[in-house]
């Protein structure tokens, strides 16, 4: 959390947050102000009916004319508690909603990004404070909390001056002295303990934000990275097993967030709040008592009856206690406000990729050509080439099979071909066009790619394929078929209905080979001219490899399709093969004069692996 | 796992025991509270009272303010402290609260492996973290706040009845009958608070879902190429939409069953005027009476109120307990184990499977795999496991571990039952290199050796990772091993896959033990990488015992018997040659595979 001082950026802050509150539900704002606005005047109507019993009792009047008007005042108070209570629960109900539409922004927001940016470290450090940001407060409502209380207040102190001003006027013409006296040494030591209340609080804060980033620079602690999924898979729990690896998570999971140095911190600011906690107690209880010492005064006096000292006590600690509380609320508003900057910050980042307007020409025949000239690239924060001055071109119908050992650029190529990154130098061209002057939205529509860490999401199997809700069943259960999921697709009694897992819905488990086929399957719904395979087949055993090989062979037919893939077995149907190392081609041509070229990259592969087989 | 059920003071028992042991403090300061909390109300209550009493009585200027500050101060003083108290159990509550979670999932590393990674295991373990990962709602908070907050109320209640009691026994009975219906009222709502848990919990676990899988880096690519961004955003519409009607629902009747509870209220404040400005009217009670009265009367209800909620969330609290002490006083999966040493095991050690049956049990099905397998790996013996997937050959490598317990029949090391050992022990005898690579984010030889930094054998590292190759490329990157993994912190290490593996290596190494188990290590390596890394394994198991599973059949060259289970049942079983020559179905998947690299051979011997 980074220090904010100034209370124009706090105006600032607080405006841009209540603006997206507005954007997200207009109606919450003036539902919960109505909502307390009434509530508000039905405690003055109690305070005035008190004091009108009061004063008609002390003048001796007749029950039956004093409960007449007690009983319309009642019949209206009951009126409107059932209004206030109505606009409060809706209130209440739109918070909910509220909620969980904000909070689910950061991850929209993941789904427009530029995906170089969301790899990058500045989002990682951006996504990790509001993480912590919102681990000590409750999201959003806090800020809800806040503002409740901020209207209250205000609405009530408005309240109390609209109800109790005539006390002004008796205080100036009353001659007593003491009432002065007591006003103004009350409201003296309440603010005395108000500052100190305040300082404490700051202080408490101050080393709240001191420790929680202690725990992470005196030794890292893991303990709700651990737990709640983020850096452990409860398939992980075998490793720990197997080499005892106990102690060494207890350290970083309980102890590191439980070193005697950091818990002396967290008693010490514990201690702060505590000390806070008191003092506004006393400010809130000094204001209250100084208003009943003053009206009583007032009434000993004989300036003011019995009904109203009530009333005008009431009005009185109303009036102070308001203007006491929202020097709190206030500043406790800044500060969930300030809570919420780094998300504000995550959704106002810009997209920095160049994305142009051109159509895409849509071509019955297909005839789309790409050529890599002289791409170069470097990941960000990374000192070496994934690519080096890397030339490429591909034709429609061909069929692309692309070797070479890990790191040698042959993902880089799929995802600049993607335009996931755009490369440092070069460029790439679509029938002569730079990529980047297409609509991205068009130009994607002509890639389907199963990526070696393809996801599929817990949600219907259909749906899946078709990446969309609406989809076109019979289609989607072709796709399943070619890509050979058909007979497990038949023995689901849902169908493409079906859940998959069951983190979503209690859904079918499939297995590892059986996503890869339905990745495959999403891969072939798509249509797209070209089609990209990043070792689709690693996780299968060698027959459905062979299916799944076999099937494409077939159905590539209409599409033009690149493989990757570390089986060079795999990629011998394909009529020309490219040689990636090191961020370049060193090699194209087909298997056979491939395996001729002597000393070549190729040959070293091929042999590594086909010594196996012979 | 059976699920025990408890009682509410039984879990209450439970936390009194969890906070004496590791935080006692809160405890006190809940007991002080105890005595603070009646004593402000009651302060509270008579404070107009006595101010009205002292100008009714007119008593002199002077008196009316010592009187009213002293009261003040001591009000101030009662209030002040219980709440900074409060404010002080509150961050030990916290801390508390999230140290449970981290104990949870400790816990979660030590039950029998098999429960953990079962599908109840998994959800029994999430609904731990979640009841625990609410705020001031968590079970290990909210049972305090509440119990302390039953106890502060009852006592009050006691006393406002007292108080109104000495005015009249019979209206105490008539605010205790309204009290009783508005309870009803909030019994009924409670109930259907409770009916929606169900639907909420739904909803809940959907918006996370949807929330996780939008934001899911590694599903960007995926996202991005097949443009489900509209898709997502549909599913996470409707999943809001739900929440949406769901609440107003709630809103809806919430404020119809309050309707009568409001006009109870009318009743009773109508009621208490009458009575009250009568018997003032006739001269029968002071003005200052009235209004303590008055206030006792409406206060007195609301301590109805506080009573039944917190009856309520009691239950509550009490069933989301359940999550939290049921994982955490789960047996740990070192009971009921021999206590024999593995050390007393000459090596290389020889494994037998006998008789052995093993079936996964989930909650609507049972699946068998094994059933009466038998299966001997002589002392140094390499082994390869192939078969397609789903044939059961991880299944055979997790019992031989130890992860499962076979069913019937048993496994011998040597001749010894492998029950005899205490299951630290028994997975000290084993290497492992496991398709899922784990290395958190730890110092690098933490993060190899999975034990703490104090307890690394510095040497014995150095060795391991010299053997595994990594030794001079750690110098060459200029890494020391001191330095952090991953990104959490600026310039963490970050490794390549093929390295990863080396590494992978380099802890089996360390740890020796006498079997050596490789399940589908290298999967995700290209040719040269993988080759590399065979032939490093092959090195490392000379004069060990060990056991290769690969899907891909390449490593079966360097294994002196070839198993090939196929719907848990051992088909067939011999060296390369043999299976090659008895033309089954081990045969037919090596042709398939090899079909290219055989035709290549074919082609360039013509």
């Amino acid at each position: 959390m980074r220090k904010v001082s100034d209370l124009k950026e706090h105006l600032r802050n607080t405006k841009t947050v209540i603006k997206m509150v507005n954007q997200l539900d207009p109606c919450w704002l003036p539902l919960c102000a109505a909502g307390h606005l009434l509530k508000v005047a039905e405690g003055y109507l109690a305070l005035i009916l008190s004091a009108y019993i009061l004063d008609a009792l002390s003048r001796g009047g007749g029950f039956e004319k004093i409960f007449k008007v007690t009983a319309v005042f009642c019949g209206v108070i009951f009126f409107l508690s059932n209004v206030v209570s109505w606009l409060q629960l809706r209130a209440e109900a739109k918070k909910a909603a509220l909620y969980s539409r904000y909070h689910a922004l950061t991850g929209e927001k993941m789904l427009s990004m530029d995906f170089s940016r969301i790899n990058s470290p500045e989002c990682e450090i951006l996504k990790r404070r509001i993480q912590e940001d919102l681990n000590w407060s409750a999201g959003l409502y806090s800020v809800f909390g806040s503002v409740d209380q901020i209207l209250r207040s205000a609405l009530n102190l408005a309240g109390a001056v609209a109800v109790g001003f005539p006390v002004m006027g008796v205080m100036f013409a009353s001659e007593l002295a003491g009432t002065w006296v007591t006003l103004l040494a009350a409201v003296a030591v309440s603010a005395v303990t108000t500052v100190l209340a305040t300082g404490w609080m700051a202080q408490f804060n101050q080393r709240l934000d001191c420790f929680i980033n202690s725990m992470g620079g005196r030794a890292p602690f893991l303990g709700w990275q651990f737990a709640t999924g983020g850096r452990f898979h409860y398939q992980n729990g075998k490793d720990v097993r197997i080499y005892g690896a106990h102690d060494l998570m207890k350290q970083y999971a309980l102890d590191n967030g439980n070193l005697p140095e950091d818990l002396a911190a967290y008693q010490k600011l514990s201690g702060c709040l505590g000390k806070s906690q008191f003092c506004q107690v006393a400010s809130g209880q000094i204001l209250e008592g100084m208003a009943y010492i003053v009206v009583g005064l007032l009434a000993l006096a004989g300036s003011v009856t019995m009904g109203n000292v009530l009333r005008y006590g009431g009005c009185i600690r109303n009036l102070f206690g308001e203007l006491d509380s929202l020097t709190k609320t206030i500043p406790e508003l800044f500060l969930n406000i300030q809570k919420h900057m780094s998300t504000m910050e995550l959704l106002e980042l810009e997209n920095e990729m160049y994305k142009g307007s051109l159509p895409v020409e849509k071509r019955s025949d297909g005839e789309y050509r790409i050529e890599f000239r002289n791409v170069s690239f470097r990941y960000p924060g990374s000192e070496q080439y994934a690519l080096k001055d890397f030339s490429l071109k591909l034709k429609v119908g061909e069929r692309l099979a692309i070797v070479g050992m890990n790191g040698s650029g042959k993902t880089t190529m799929i995802k600049l071909l993607c335009r996931l990154y755009d490369p440092d130098k070069g460029e790439i061209l679509l029938n002569g066009v730079d990529i980047r002057k297409f609509r991205q939205e068009e130009y994607l529509k002509l890639f389907s790619v199963v990526f070696q860490d393809f996801r599929l999401f817990s949600l219907p199997l259909g749906e899946n394929v078709a990446a969309d809700c609406h989809y076109d069943r019979e289609k989607v259960e072709r796709c399943l078929w070619e890509a050979g999921l058909g007979e497990r697709l038949e023995q689901m009694p849902e169908g493409l209905d079906a859940f998959l897992y069951k983190d979503y819905e209690d859904g079918v488990e499939i297995s590892g080979g059986e996503a890869q086929k339905i990745a495959i399957a999403r891969a072939l719904c798509k249509d797209a001219p070209f089609i990209l395979l990043d070792e689709p087949t690693a996780a299968l055993d060698p027959i459905s490899e062979y299916e799944i090989y076999r099937g494409f062979d077939r159905i590539a037919e209409r599409t033009t399709a690149i493989y990757i893939s570390h089986r060079l077995s795999s990629c011998r149907f394909c009529e020309k093969i490219a040689v990636f190392h090191e961020g370049r081609i060193v090699q194209t041509g087909s298997h056979e004069a491939l395996l001729k070229d002597e000393g070549g990259k190729y040959l070293e592969l091929w042999n590594a692996q086909a010594q196996y087989y012979q | 796992m059976e699920r025990k059920k408890h009682s509410t003071v039984s879990n209450l028992w439970f936390w009194g025991k969890y906070y004496l042991k590791n935080e006692p403090k809160v405890l006190w300061i809940f007991a002080g509270n105890l005595l603070l909390y009646p004593c402000f109300h009651m302060l509270a209550l008579y404070f107009p009272k006595v101010t009205l009493g002292l100008i009714e009585g007119e008593a002199a200027p002077e008196e009316l303010v010592l009187v009213l500050a002293g009261y003040t101060l001591v009000h101030l003083t009662a209030k002040g402290i219980s709440q900074a108290m409060l404010a002080r159990s509150d961050m030990m509550l916290n801390m508390e609260r999230q140290n449970v979670v981290f104990k949870i999932f400790l816990k979660s590393l030590r039950v029998n492996y098999a429960y953990a990674e079962s599908q109840e295991g998994r959800d029994d373990f999430r609904k731990g973290v979640e009841v625990q990962n609410k705020g001031d709602d968590s079970a290990s908070s909210r049972f305090i706040f509440i119990v302390g907050g039953l106890a502060g109320t009852v006592l009050t209640f006691g006393l406002y009845s007292t108080v109104l009691g000495i005015l009249n026994r019979g209206m105490v009975l008539i605010l205790l009958g309204l009290a009783g219906l508005g309870y009803l009222l909030d019994l009924r709502e409670n109930r259907f608070q409770n009916s929606l848990r169900q639907e909420e919990a739904v909803t809940g676990k959907h918006y996370n879902y949807m929330k996780a899988a939008m934001g899911d880096v590694l599903a960007a690519k995926d996202i991005r190429i097949f443009g489900m961004g509209q898709w997502l955003r549909e599913r996470m519409d409707g999943v809001v939409g739900a929440k949406e009607k769901l609440e107003r629902r709630r809103a809806v009747w919430v404020w119809k069953n309050g309707l009568l509870g409001r006009a109870l209220n009318l009743v009773r404040d109508l009621g208490a005027y009458a009575y009250l400005i009568y018997a003032a009217s006739q001269g029968d009670m002071a003005v200052s009476d009235f209004v303590l009265y008055f206030g006792a009367i409406t206060g007195f209800s609301g301590f109805v109120r506080e009573m039944a909620s917190g009856l309520a969330g009691l239950k509550q609290s009490s069933e989301d307990t359940e999550w939290v002490r049921n994982y955490l006083e789960m047996p740990e999966e070192n009971v009921s184990q021999g206590s024999r040493h593995v050390s007393e095991l000459a090596r290389p050690v020889s494994i037998e499977f006998r008789d052995v049956s093993f079936s996964y049990h989930s909650r609507e099905r049972r699946t068998q795999v094994f059933s009466h397998l038998n299966l001997r790996i002589k002392a140094g013996e390499k082994l390869a496991l192939v078969g397609a997937n789903g044939a059961g050959k991880t299944t055979l490598v997790k019992l031989l571990c130890g992860f499962y317990e076979p069913e019937e029949g048993g496994i011998y090391f040597n001749g010894i039952n492998a029950a005899e050992f205490s299951r630290a022990q028994r997975y000290s005898l084993f290497s492992v290199v496991f398709q899922e690579v784990f290395f958190p984010p730890v110092r690098v030889d933490e993060s190899i050796v999975l034990q703490k930094a104090a307890c690394v054998d510095q040497d014995r590292l150095r060795e391991a990772l010299k053997k595994a190759d990594m030794w001079d490329a750690f110098q060459e990157m200029g890494i020391t091993l001191d330095q952090y993994r991953g990104n959490l912190k600026k310039g963490g290490v970050e490794l390549s896959g093929g390295q990863d593996q080396r590494l992978l290596l380099a802890r089996a190494l360390y740890q020796d033990g006498g079997i050596l188990v490789l399940d589908e290590p290298t999967a995700a390596l290209d040719p040269i990488a993988e080759s590399q890394v065979y032939d490093a394994y092959q090195k490392f198991s000379d004069g060990k015992t060990s056991v290769f599973i690969s899907h891909r059949l390449a490593s079966t060259g360097f294994s002196d018997r070839i198993v090939l289970l196929d719907r848990g049942k051992i088909v067939e079983m011999g060296s390369h040659q043999e299976l090659m020559e008895k033309n089954g179905l081990y045969a037919e998947m090596f042709r398939i595979q090899s079909s290219y690299y055989q035709a290549e051979q074919e082609g360039t011997g013509a």
